[in-house]
């Protein structure tokens, strides 16, 4: 099962802050997930498809194209914004 | 804060006292500093956008001002780990960049009420330009790239609050002069 996260106005998006999944194996990479996400909750997938959304792949920043495996901890982040 | 250590990361949901986080700082640092630099950030009593139907008005307009709602209160999500991971990040580009001894952050996250501390930044250097620059560059980095989310609400409902393009250019400034 992977751990998905969607941080700030994601979690109001997608209805919950976490989601806890089993990833069909023909995802290969973030870019994939987020495909299948937008399939799901299409105003969802315009957001995290946005350039200004950073993924975070167990706790690192990674690019679209990142592999990604069922284990994994995958967290979508909207701008940033503390202090 | 013992055993010597550099830098030192908080990210909780507690309130604190900067004048007890600026005193135990002062007194971390000994006698090897020249200059110690703090700033403390407040919650802002005043919304910083509104939605209306003849389109968004922002704080940074001035002949707006008096329009914007009064907020009750802000709400910050983090990211557990990753949000002290990055801020460590930025505390070590901070010792790299400038020759400051020791660094303290304390961010808060959860649910505050306007006037509450929300952040403290201290540095401490040889001199007082390297202590007052890092303490600038941490809070422009705190800014737009720590892992925290904010949403104000206000009497009349709720917005996740993002960075301005002020906010943006003050980070960029820094990559193009010192990074």
């Amino acid at each position: 099962m992977a751990r998905l996260l969607f941080l700030g106005k994601f979690a109001d998006m997608a209805g919950a802050r976490e989601q806890q999944r089993a990833l069909p194996e023909r995802l290969a990479c973030v870019k994939d997930l987020v495909a299948l996400l937008a399939q799901e909750q299409p105003a969802l997938g315009v957001a995290l498809q946005h350039p200004s959304t950073n993924y975070v792949v167990n706790q690192e920043i990674c690019r679209p194209d990142a592999p990604i495996k069922d284990a994994d901890e995958i967290a979508f982040l909207p701008p940033m914004s503390g202090g | 804060m013992s055993g010597g250590q550099a830098a030192m990361i908080k990210v909780q949901r507690e309130a604190f006292d900067p004048s007890a986080l600026l005193r135990a700082f002062t007194e971390d640092c000994g006698h090897e500093n020249g200059a110690i630099v703090s700033f403390t950030g407040l919650v802002r009593g005043q919304a910083k956008e509104k939605q209306t139907k003849e389109g968004l008005i922002l704080s940074q307009s001035k002949d707006e001002a008096g329009l914007l709602d009064d907020v009750t209160t802000l709400e910050l999500d983090h990211y557990p780990q990753f949000t002290e991971k990055m801020i460590e990040s930025f505390a070590q580009e901070a010792r790299r960049l400038w020759p400051v001894s020791h660094v303290l952050i304390v961010h808060r996250y959860g649910r505050m009420a306007p006037g509450e501390a929300i952040v403290f930044v201290a540095t401490a250097g040889a001199h007082r330009q390297e202590a007052f620059e890092a303490a600038s560059y941490l809070m422009d980095r705190l800014k737009t790239d720590a892992p925290f989310w904010k949403k104000e609400k206000t009497a009349t409902g709720e917005a996740w609050i993002e960075p301005t393009q002020k906010d943006y250019a003050a980070r960029e400034e820094w990559r193009t002069t010192k990074e």
